[in-house]
């Protein structure tokens, strides 16, 4: 039964409620319009190399304990400082602190002038050259490669086309492999998506199409689930302005995906599912994963990733031939995985513990 | 603790329930072989419009006697090119050097070697002759030659 008292004190909520939204809404208004000026990549890092819009970096370290140095690998589809998304919460700032000699590439911004970089120029140029110069600027022979999402796949790719080369060790984090049955596939395997005319039309693919499409994947959660649970952050106190900001800015980042490497990446991997089927040839050699034999290597899967599913990345494991083969599948999302607020915790000292073993002098 | 019965939060959880069923319902739909089928159709379509209306505009800049995207991007193309080629060059280069200093290398010890034996005592007049004590010493090549030129200036 409803008492008079109840009404009361409902009604007092409600107004209460009712008078502090305007307040409520204007700091999200603030939080969503002031996005842009969150930092992010801030780490202190040197310029060691630049080829057309590619940049090599290496983060500043007076701690480098372990030997063999990290090259950090990201897709060509949003940017790199995911690795390193803001003070205090950046992989890359955790790797430093652990003793390790850091290197990032970073694919830059590609224009319509960079429309012919397909994936073979990718790996076997422009990866192929940064895996030289962080040999040259370390001064050692072997390094270890750590892919995410695209830039797993082309770290897997290119270990196996240098399968006696200096890759010690390979991470690969929530990498696309066996696309078959998958959302993506669905929508770009049928006839009607010409990709060479999609790829041709802007000298590229517009990062924000990518975007787009990405988001697509989830409508309701990606447009509207994250905004009412930013208003209601920001409505029970609890906002963390920094931390959505951070990850807001870099969601928005979306350099142009460049003409030959979106058609050579829908076609091998969405419409003919090459990289599952052992299929891909750059330059003339095909891409056998099995000759991965000699490097060590880290599968990191995600269990909620819609992006690239862990049932895709799994075949992985046994097409390499490694005896030293290691798989973490851990919760969380296709890049919440590893940027989330409990990767800190959850997956980073593990990565972390993995590759100091394997990487003495 | 909230009150889970207070009509904000009945409200709250109403809406939430029509969020997560609206999730559920679009990536159902998202996920159709009919929507698949829009998609690609309607990307192949915009993309096809955006290459006209670029293409049409790209015509009538040029037409004005003024460098085009097209043109812009040809140029860089150009540019983007010769920095491969730049870059496979250096390449080279850092490589013969290196080659060249790995040849340079057992000479250099040799040659180290060498120098680390006791010096002539001829190499010390000159200092004799400046005050110095005459006496044996061990010195790199360099170093004695260092001292000796010092001693001349002086």
């Amino acid at each position: 039964m409803i008492g008079p008292l109840t009404v009361g004190r409902d009604l007092a909520t409600v107004t209460a409620a009712v008078v502090r939204l305007p307040v409520h809404l204007t700091e999200t208004a603030n939080i969503l319009l002031t996005t842009d000026s969150a930092v992010i990549g801030a780490s202190p890092r040197d310029v060691i190399w630049t080829h057309r819009k590619t940049t090599l970096y290496r983060y500043r370290s007076q701690n480098r304990r372990h030997a063999v140095p990290v090259l950090l690998v990201f897709a060509l589809i949003n940017r790199p400082e995911i690795f390193d998304l803001r003070p205090g919460h950046s992989f890359v700032e955790f790797l430093l602190g652990e003793g390790f000699d850091v290197f990032l590439v970073d694919w830059g911004v590609p224009g319509e002038e960079d429309a012919d970089l397909g994936i073979e120029d990718y790996v076997c140029d422009e990866l192929h050259w940064a895996v030289r110069e962080t040999l040259r600027a370390s001064g050692q022979a072997h390094l270890t490669l750590a892919g995410w999402c695209i830039g797993a796949a082309l770290a897997a790719i290119y270990t196996a086309l240098h399968a006696d080369g200096p890759v010690r060790n390979l991470v690969v984090l929530t990498m696309p492999l066996d696309t078959h049955g998958s959302l993506y596939a669905s929508w770009v395997k049928r006839e009607a998506f010409d990709v060479k005319k999609v790829a041709s039309a802007f000298e590229g693919v517009p990062g924000k199409l990518v975007n787009r499409a990405n988001k697509l994947m989830k409508p309701v959660t990606n447009y509207v689930t994250t905004r009412r649970k930013l208003v209601e952050s920001v409505c029970a106190g609890t906002v963390n302005r920094v931390a959505y900001q951070s990850m807001a800015k870099w969601v928005g980042d979306n350099p142009r995906f460049p003409a030959a490497a979106f058609s050579d990446w829908i076609t091998w991997v969405y419409k003919e599912n090459r990289l599952a089927n052992g299929t891909v040839r750059l330059r003339g050699r095909t891409v056998d994963y099995a000759a991965i034999r000699s490097q060590s290597v880290l599968v990191v899967t995600a269990a909620a990733d819609h992006i690239a599913p862990r049932e895709g990345t799994l075949p992985f494991l046994d097409m390499v031939t490694t005896d030293d083969l290691t798989h973490f599948d851990r919760a969380g999302g296709h890049i919440g995985l590893m940027a989330g607020s409990r990767a800190r915790t959850q997956i980073w000292p593990d990565l972390a513990a993995w590759m100091a073993e394997r990487s003495a002098a | 603790m909230p009150d889970q019965h207070a009509p904000l939060a009945r409200v709250r959880r109403l809406y939430v329930e029509v969020e997560t069923r609206a999730a559920s319902a679009m990536e159902s739909v998202v996920g159709s072989n009919a929507f698949g089928q829009l998609l690609a159709t309607s990307a192949s379509n915009a993309m096809a419009l955006a290459r006209l209306v670029n293409g049409g505009a790209d015509r009538g800049v040029r037409a004005l006697r003024v460098a085009g995207r097209a043109d812009v991007a040809s140029l860089a193309r150009q540019l983007a090119r010769t920095e491969d080629k730049l870059e496979r060059m250096l390449q080279l280069v850092e490589e013969l050097k290196d080659h060249l200093d790995e040849r340079a290398r057992p000479l250099a010890d040799m040659a180290a070697a060498r120098s680390t034996r006791p010096v002539a005592a001829g190499r010390d007049t000159v200092a004799n002759q400046n005050g110095a004590p005459a006496q044996t010493r061990t010195r790199t090549r360099a170093s004695a030659k260092t001292t000796t030129v010092g001693a001349r200036r002086s």
